[in-house]
């Protein structure tokens, strides 16, 4: 049992933690096939990389022209995108801070210093001439917090709040990546080799994909191994069962509105193979299990953070 | 060299020399010690303890500039001294005190308002004191332990008589200080306890859970629920909440945190809600609760002070005890110790002027540039006036204020702080040091045997306060010499 403001403090810090990583490293991924791609390419990398990470509406909305530049600013600098990897670092060290008596002095060490060094520099200017050194620094520094949680942390209810967090947003940003990925693989522009392996890359899963399936360009193999791969760590499965195991020992059962609701995602998933799974759309399938994901964050309110006013379920001493 | 070569005791009372050159018994040994240093060691080990207190991140928030800004609050490390006897009249002193401010503010808010009844206070004093509040009436306090936590501010002038300055009776602050000021003593200049016994201080944390495990309303089970309320992370004084929960091993919430349901407090859980029973809040009485005092309080609990009355749970310290320490108010409790003990107080006051009386108030136009001004209601040191070294404007300007609003002001003598060797810029000088013991009620009245030595890091000046510029000193207390020796 803990206070429900500082769970929800840790919870989203996983998620924005997550956030930022994935962010960091999906726009480092398409600014090297960028570079690789022909002029007429370039419009639908860039704007692959804004479906990835949501970001289409809100890119359009702004009106920027789309380039690189704006495309990359967009998404990792922009002040006003609430949902740029600069932001979500912001986020993360303010759920961090609002925590920091309750987690180790290492782990807020860790996360102020990645905000403080993304303040102190000219994101913009580093992104249009050093893009590479910026963003993997952002993501090393993301698992480098990830690794300080799991190297300090008790393995408490607090550990399971972060730990929580990271693996549903990760399920959602590994569905969002196979599903834009499906459609431009199977669609057969002429660049499959590159489209591949920065699917994978988006992932971190091009070395593991490799080992599993022997380098195999189908399509169908890349969506079977993001997708229901039961050991690689960011495959949907995988982060579903994460998300269902820790949520099952955080309620102390699994009769609750919030279980069933993940044992239903995390079912539809595991007993769907990638054959059935093309027939149905991956798409449709996909943009259910997103939809999935964000039934169980919301349902995460009234079991966790915001118990219904008059709802008087009391716990321990009194 | 010496350190204490050139040290000049400056007329002043000094608290290690009883004459120049010569230290007074108690401290003879740290002298000794200290002499062994050469100024450059000593500025070596003042490095070692500045860099672990900004590691240790031992903070205070100072407001008004630049939207308030963290700072330390530097330990000096030249320790102050009390020896046994000096400590034992403190402390009875103290007991007497608290005990009997106690018995007023229950006698006041649940009892028969005797003391008022019978003259010893105007009751007009008490009800336009800006710390009354009516809404405390009937809120019952176990044991009448009104004043959970005091921080009583002692002063001594050049007669070396220890004068009790306030009494802090609603949140006083600093006691996490004297722990780390101690913790860091040892680390960064262990040799100077050598052969000195001190009484240690890191039990405070125990003393204030078990005080507040006693207030326990009888509603509750037999495991208490004690939680820290601070108003967050802002606050100037968060560093001490947070460190006082983890020294008790509580939680520490804030008031988003509470909900009062059918007049219980709960806090919110991840389990649901779980029934509190005690809470120290780190709160002023204004912030508490939006229902009976500001509406636009977001730091509070709403429901909460029916919750205490209905005697579901306990609030340390208790609500309205500022009509206790507000200036005023002050010159009163000497008459409140006779009234209530029927013993002469132990502990003496500074001379006190009443501005809405109008003899002492013509006495005092008189002589403003002799005395020091003080707003009754204010706290740190904020709006205070020092006739001695006040500009011609400010007299005037403090004058116009005393005519504007007398009931607002008090004047007193000035006492010349005594001063106590400190390091300054390589060097050890004289500065002038205040005390401030803390004073634990809940069974029974308790005094921690240290207390926190503010000094006043520049030369000559009075105000020791953390937000204006002070510092502060280990402050050792010596045990029994009869106990050690045995």
């Amino acid at each position: 049992m803990m206070l429900a403001r500082l769970a929800e403090n840790l919870f989203w810090a996983g998620r924005y933690l997550e956030r930022a990583e994935h962010g960091a490293r999906v726009c480092d991924v398409s600014h090297t096939a960028l570079l690789e791609s022909a002029p007429y390419e370039r419009e639908e990398v860039m704007r692959a990389l804004l479906a990835m990470l949501a970001a289409e509406d809100a890119f359009d909305a702004a009106g920027h022209p789309l380039t690189t530049s704006e495309v990359l600013h967009h998404l990792v600098a922009d002040r006003e995108n609430g949902s740029c990897v600069a932001n979500a670092v912001a986020a993360l060290r303010e759920n961090v801070r609002s925590v920091r008596e309750m987690v180790s002095q290492e782990l807020w060490e860790a996360t102020n210093n990645l905000y403080l060094d993304l303040q102190a520099r000219d994101l913009r200017a580093e992104l249009d001439d050093r893009p590479y050194e910026l963003l993997s620094r952002v993501r090393e520094r993301c698992q480098f917090i990830t690794g300080v949680v799991h190297e300090t942390l008790p393995r408490d209810e607090g550990w399971r709040f972060i730990t929580l967090g990271q693996a549903l947003e990760r399920a959602m940003s590994t569905a969002r990546t196979v599903m834009v990925s499906h459609d431009r693989l199977t669609a057969g522009t002429g660049t499959d080799f590159h489209v591949w392996t920065a699917t994978l890359r988006s992932a971190s899963a091009l070395e593991a994909y490799r080992r599993n399936h022997k380098a195999s360009l189908d399509p169908t193999d890349v969506v079977e191994f993001l997708v229901f791969d039961e050991s690689f760590p960011r495959s949907t499965l995988f982060c579903l069962r994460e998300v269902e195991r820790n949520l099952r020992r955080l309620s102390g059962s699994a009769d609750n509105p919030l279980c069933r609701r993940i044992g239903r995602l995390r079912s539809a998933v595991e007993y769907l193979d990638v054959d059935e799974l093309v027939a149905a759309g991956v798409d449709e399938v996909l943009t259910d299990v997103v939809q999935g994901c964000t039934d169980v964050a919301a349902l995460m309110g009234p079991q966790f953070f915001h118990h219904a006013e008059g709802q008087l379920h009391t716990v321990g001493a009194a | 060299m010496s350190l204490f070569d050139d040290y000049d005791v400056g007329g002043f009372f000094d608290e290690v020399f009883s004459d120049p050159g010569k230290p007074r018994p108690h401290y003879e040994r740290l002298v000794e010690r200290l002499e062994d240093l050469s100024p450059e060691e000593l500025e070596r080990r003042d490095r070692l303890r500045q860099s672990l207190q900004r590691t240790q991140g031992v903070t205070f928030t100072v407001y008004g500039d630049d939207e308030g800004v963290e700072r330390t609050f530097p330990l000096d490390l030249v320790p102050r001294i009390i020896p046994h006897d000096e400590w034992a009249h403190l402390e009875a002193g103290l007991v007497q005190r608290i005990t009997v401010l106690n018995r007023f503010l229950d006698d006041l808010y649940v009892g028969e308002q005797s003391a008022i009844n019978d003259g010893v206070v105007p009751r007009w004093i008490v009800q336009t004191a800006s710390g009354f509040r009516r809404q405390a009436h009937g809120i019952p306090v176990p044991h009448a332990a009104r004043c959970l936590v005091s921080g009583v501010d002692l002063v001594r002038g050049d007669d070396g008589v220890y004068r009790v300055l306030e009494d802090n009776l609603r949140n006083p602050s600093g006691v996490s200080y004297v722990l780390e000021n101690r913790a860091a003593m040892a680390r960064v200049l262990p040799r100077m306890f050598a052969d000195q016994s001190v009484r240690p201080v890191e039990q405070y944390g125990r003393m204030l859970l078990d005080a507040l495990r006693s207030m326990a309303p009888p509603s509750a089970g037999d495991d208490v629920r004690v939680v820290v309320l601070t108003p967050g992370a802002y606050n100037s004084a968060y560093y001490e909440h947070a460190f006082l929960a983890r020294q008790m091993g509580v939680e520490l919430v804030e008031g988003r945190d509470l909900v009062v349901e059918d007049h219980v407090l709960y806090m919110r859980t991840t389990r649901g809600l779980a029934r509190v029973d005690v809470v120290y809040r780190r709160i002023d009485d204004d912030f508490l609760d939006p229902v009976v005092f500001r509406p636009d309080s977001a730091l509070g609990v709403p429901g909460i002070i029916a919750a205490a009355r209905a005697g579901n749970v306990s609030i340390a310290n208790a609500v309205g005890n500022g009509v206790a320490d507000d200036k005023a108010f002050y010159a009163y409790v000497p008459d409140l110790i006779r009234y209530y003990l029927d013993e002469e107080p132990i502990l003496e006051s500074v001379p006190t002027y009443l501005l809405w009386e109008e003899e002492q108030r013509a006495e005092v136009l008189g002589r403003l540039e002799e005395l020091v001004v003080k707003p009754v209601a204010e706290a740190g040191g904020y709006g205070l006036y020092i006739g001695p070294t006040a500009t011609k404007e400010e007299t005037e300007q403090v004058r116009r204020d005393i005519l504007a609003d007398p009931r607002n002001w008090i004047a007193q003598e000035v006492v010349s702080l005594s001063r106590h060797p400190t390091l300054a810029n390589g060097r050890l000088a004289g500065r002038h040091v205040d005390l401030r013991p803390f004073v634990i009620s809940g069974q029974e009245v308790k005094v921690l045997p240290g207390g926190l030595t503010r000094v006043a890091l520049r030369e000559g000046s009075l105000v020791v306060n953390s937000s204006q510029g002070g510092g502060s000193k280990d402050t050792w207390v010596l045990p029994d010499p009869a106990e050690v020796r045995r």
